[in-house]
Parts: structure tokens; C-alpha cells; sequence
């Protein structure tokens, strides 16, 4: 079994104009999706990342960012068991991030 | 903690809508109309957040409704910062950390009374008050509401910036003066009345956002109702109005998704309850000084409620109602509503001579069906077809088109295709 995490890209403003009924059938389907994850081993954790504030280091300065009006940022990760990147792929697939954002997924060096 | 240890979620039983009204009203009562639009985006805002981090995380809070309303105010917090540069001016000290979570379970009536009356100040037009109350006072979103109008999106959101900032610029306050909490009462009542329309009247089979428009309309009415400043002799009339109209929509449609005409709707399936409930707001309509169109439509739909079958309607009175009704407002669908009840009472040939006298029948497949209905009756099943015929090529609303074809049948059209079935909704009413 190998380590895998998904790194949760998105937009920002991508549910602007979604209503509350359509929050809440998303959020209906999310939860139901990582539970069954959760139950099967699929998914070992999940983490939000907080929207406000983050810093960029780069050379000697520390800038603020990333900010929330750029169109894509890493809102949050999961971290999936699998035997290979084959599974890893589809356990992705199936989530429904997928339908407001997009997946990086990467395996974890083995120590 | 280990995955499978976390308390499971449990996202059903929490109506979104419901919340965010609640926490659009209560928001707004804290902080003021003026911040109407901060409130909003707040509000989504909080809710966006719930979907990423009850999602990611795996775990909702125990109490989500607070945690909702503790995300809204730190967005507000956040953004009024951002906006002003000075902190949030609110009349009751709230601390960022902990702003009190209100128990939001049984809703706040004054703070959501509040929000209607605001939509309905006397300032908007009559299109920006019923857009205004379906996206603050109701809870809908831009999309849903563009839809239910038959408006473009980006034209709802414009009238809905233009409405706000009207608002915002004849500083306009939570707190409507007594004086004028009757005038916009009243207008609330129509914007109320529009809003049951948009969801009921409109042919096609109340699934969804409709059926939810006509709950909401039932919802807000109460609401008014249970409030003395805002009750009145003509929204009892109102509510009496809903909950008739109300009691039938089940009725309307078959189940093979065919529209029902009153005539042929089984009575059986007919909401007793909510009959009796229409008939309670219709006795403390009463007593008031106006007799309002609400009055007279309430009085009409009561005729039909009561009856036991269609023929055994109280045709006399009904058409003394609709006398009454066009006199001070007319419009072609009461015009044709009475014409019908002429042919219902006096037979189809007086009721052919009463249809053939009112102008707008093409292209209104109501009043053509009323009319190849008239022939039917009177054994013409020639002419009948003729009409049907008619009717069926001016209908675009799956539901009508299958009573048509379903008509055409009847009358020998025996070549004639029902239209399969696509769009018809399960859930039901309580309208109580």
C-alpha cells in the first residue's frame, strides 16, 4: 500500500451564485462520498486550509498570499491509501471535488 | 483521531434555505439595512465554507447552525473592515469570537417580518419588491429566481444592486414608522399574491422551485398574520386564497402527469385540512373595511372547495362573485373563468355564446379548450376535435398538451398520441 495525497485546487468564486439548495445537495454528496472513503480506508484524513490569510516566502521576504481573488488556490487535502496509482486515479475520480475544482494527486516518498 | 472514530455527518434535516434567511434576517437586524448586500455575501460566504470544510474535514460540528452563523459574522466582521476601515457599528456589543449564537432552530418571525416589510418599501418597483423578497426575505438564488421570473440572471441581478442601493440611499431602516406599516403591509400582501401565482398558475405541474415559491408565499403570509401590526381582514383573505389553491394542487395533475381541469380533478384527492384552514381565514376576513379582489377570489375558490362535485357547484353565486371581481378588476382570465361558469349553470350553448364574446382566444389554449369543451358537451364531437385541435398547437406545457391529446381521444381522435410523462413532482404540501 502506498501513500497518496490529493491536493484540492479550486475557485475561489466558484460558488458565487449556488443556491442553498444547491450548498446543500453538495454538501450531501461530499460527506457521503468521505464516508464511504473513510469507511473502506480509502481516505486516511482530510484537511481544509484556512481561506484568510497564508504567506509566500520566497529569498528573504515574507509576502502575504495566496490572496482569495486569484482564480485558483489549494483550498484543502486528502490523504488516500492505494496500491498503486491506478487506484489512487480512481478513488480521485469519484470525488466530488472534482465537479467545482481540480485534483493534483501525489504519491508520498515512502520513509 | 482515527478516521472511522469521528462522530458521523448528518447533513439531512438541515435546510439550508431556512438558515439562510434566518441568518440574513438576523444579520441585518444586527448591523443594519444598509449593509443588506455585506450581509448576503456573507452569509454565502459562511456557507461556502461549510461545504469545504465539513466536506474536507469528514466532520460536521455538532451545531451547525451556529457554526454557520459564527462563519457569517466573521465574514461580516471581515469584510465591513475591509469596506470601511473602521469596525462594525452595531447597537449591542458582539464579540468576533463568540457573537452569542442565537437559537436559530424555532426562527426569529420579527427579524424575518422586518425583512419582508423592507422588500416591500414603497421606494422599488413593484418587479424590484417581489425580486427583493424572493432573494432576502425567501432565500432564493439568483439562477432559481431568474427562472421562476422568466427573467435573464444578469437582469435580476442588476434589478436586485439597483434595489438595494435605492434602499441604501433613501437610508431606509429596519423599522418601518407605524404609520406606515399598513401601507406596506398591503403591498407585501401583493407581492405575496405574486409570488403563490408564479409558483401555482402557471401550468406547468408545481414541481420543486414552484411548489417551494407557493410553500414560501404560505410561509411569509403567516408570518404577517401572526404579527397585530401586520395582520389584516385582506391577509386572512390571502391565506384563505393559498390554502384553497393549495389544497388542490395535488389534484391536478394525474399520475400519468396529465393536467386536471377543475371539472375533472378527484375529489378525493383534496386536502381536507387544508380546506378547513381556508375556511378559517375566510370567516376573519370578515369585518374589515376594504372589500379586496383577495376577498372575491378567496370567496370563488371557497365555492369550489366546498362543493361536492362539479356539477353540484354553486354556479350562481360564483358568477355573481366574478361580477363583483370584474368590476374593479378586470382581467381576461376572470372574464373566461366566468364565462365558463355561465356554461357550467345555463348549459354548453350559453356557455359558447358567453365565450364567443370574449376577445384573446388565439393562441390561449385555456379559453380554446374552454370553447371545444362547450361542443363536447353539447355532443359535437366534430367540432369538439376542431377545437381541441387548436388548442393542443397553441399549448407548449407538457401537461396541457397530454389533456389535450388526451381530449382528442375522448372525441374520437383515436390516432391521437399521449405525449410521455417528464415532468411531475412526488413531494407533497402540508399547507397547514
Amino acid at each position: 500500500m502506498a501513500e497518496y495525497v490529493m491536493m484540492l485546487w479550486e475557485n475561489p468564486a466558484a460558488f458565487a451564485s449556488a443556491s442553498p439548495a444547491e450548498i446543500e445537495q453538495i454538501i450531501k454528496e461530499y460527506v457521503a462520498w468521505r464516508e464511504q472513503m473513510g469507511a473502506a480506508g480509502k481516505i486516511t484524513g482530510g484537511k481544509k486550509l484556512r481561506d484568510e490569510g497564508g504567506k509566500h516566502l520566497k529569498g528573504g521576504t515574507v509576502a502575504d498570499g495566496p490572496y482569495a481573488e486569484v482564480n485558483e488556490i489549494v483550498g484543502g487535502l486528502f490523504f488516500v491509501r492505494a496500491k498503486d496509482y491506478d487506484e489512487a486515479v480512481a478513488i480521485a475520480r469519484s470525488c466530488p471535488h472534482l465537479k467545482f475544482g481540480w485534483v493534483e494527486l501525489r504519491e508520498v516518498e515512502p520513509t | 483521531m482515527a478516521d472511522a472514530d469521528r462522530p458521523r455527518l448528518d447533513p439531512d434535516g438541515l435546510d439550508l434555505r431556512a438558515v439562510s434567511r434566518h441568518l440574513t434576517a438576523l444579520l441585518t437586524k444586527r448591523v443594519g439595512a444598509d449593509q443588506l448586500t455585506l450581509v448576503e455575501d456573507a452569509v454565502q460566504d459562511a456557507f461556502v465554507a461549510a461545504l469545504r470544510t465539513w466536506g474536507t474535514q469528514g466532520t460536521r460540528p455538532a451545531d451547525p447552525v451556529a457554526w454557520l452563523y459564527r462563519a457569517a459574522w466573521h465574514r461580516l466582521v471581515d469584510q465591513f473592515r475591509r469596506v470601511s476601515h473602521a469596525s462594525l457599528d452595531v447597537d449591542a456589543p458582539v464579540s468576533v469570537a463568540d457573537p452569542n449564537p442565537l437559537p436559530l432552530a424555532e426562527g426569529h418571525p420579527d427579524a424575518e417580518l422586518r425583512l419582508v416589510l423592507l422588500c416591500c418599501h414603497p421606494t422599488l418597483s413593484a418587479e424590484s419588491q417581489v425580486a427583493l423578497t424572493l432573494k432576502i426575505a425567501a432565500g432564493f438564488s439568483v439562477p432559481e429566481i431568474a427562472r421562476l421570473l422568466g427573467a435573464a440572471p444578469d437582469a435580476v441581478e442588476q434589478r436586485l444592486v439597483r434595489a438595494k442601493r435605492s434602499l441604501r440611499q433613501s437610508g431606509v431602516g429596519l423599522d418601518p414608522p407605524r404609520s406606515e406599516l399598513s401601507r406596506r403591509s398591503v403591498v407585501a400582501l401583493d407581492v405575496l399574491y405574486g409570488m403563490f401565482s408564479e409558483g401555482y398558475a402557471s401550468l406547468t405541474a408545481p414541481t420543486g422551485l414552484r411548489r417551494e415559491l407557493c410553500v414560501e408565499a404560505l410561509r411569509l403570509i403567516h408570518l404577517m398574520l401572526a404579527e397585530p401590526a401586520t395582520a389584516s381582514p385582506a391577509g386572512h383573505a390571502l391565506a384563505a386564497l393559498f390554502a384553497f389553491h393549495l389544497s388542490r394542487l395535488d389534484a391536478r395533475f394525474d399520475d400519468a402527469g396529465v393536467f386536471q381541469a377543475l371539472g375533472d380533478q378527484d375529489r378525493q384527492r383534496w386536502n381536507r385540512k387544508a380546506i378547513a384552514v381556508g375556511l378559517d381565514h375566510l370567516r376573519r376576513s370578515t369585518g374589515g373595511p376594504a372589500l379586496t379582489r383577495y376577498h372575491l377570489e378567496a370567496e370563488i375558490a371557497s365555492c369550489h372547495a366546498v362543493a361536492d362535485s362539479y356539477a353540484a357547484t354553486d354556479w350562481t353565486r360564483i358568477i355573481g362573485l366574478y361580477d363583483a371581481l370584474l368590476e374593479q378588476w378586470p382581467t381576461r382570465t376572470a372574464r373566461l373563468a366566468r364565462a365558463v361558469a355561465i356554461g357550467e349553470r345555463d348549459g354548453p350553448r350559453a356557455g359558447l355564446a358567453a365565450l364567443d364574446g370574449l376577445p384573446g382566444s388565439e393562441g390561449d389554449p385555456i379559453h380554446l379548450a374552454a370553447i371545444a369543451r362547450c361542443w363536447e358537451r353539447a355532443g359535437e364531437h366534430e367540432r369538439a376535435a376542431l377545437w381541441y385541435r387548436r388548442a393542443l398547437d397553441a399549448a407548449s406545457v407538457p401537461g396541457i398538451r397530454r389533456t389535450l391529446q388526451a381530449a382528442l381521444r375522448r372525441v374520437g381522435q383515436a390516432d391521437v398520441q399521449i405525449e410521455p410523462q417528464t415532468d411531475v413532482g412526488s413531494a407533497r404540501v402540508d399547507p397547514s
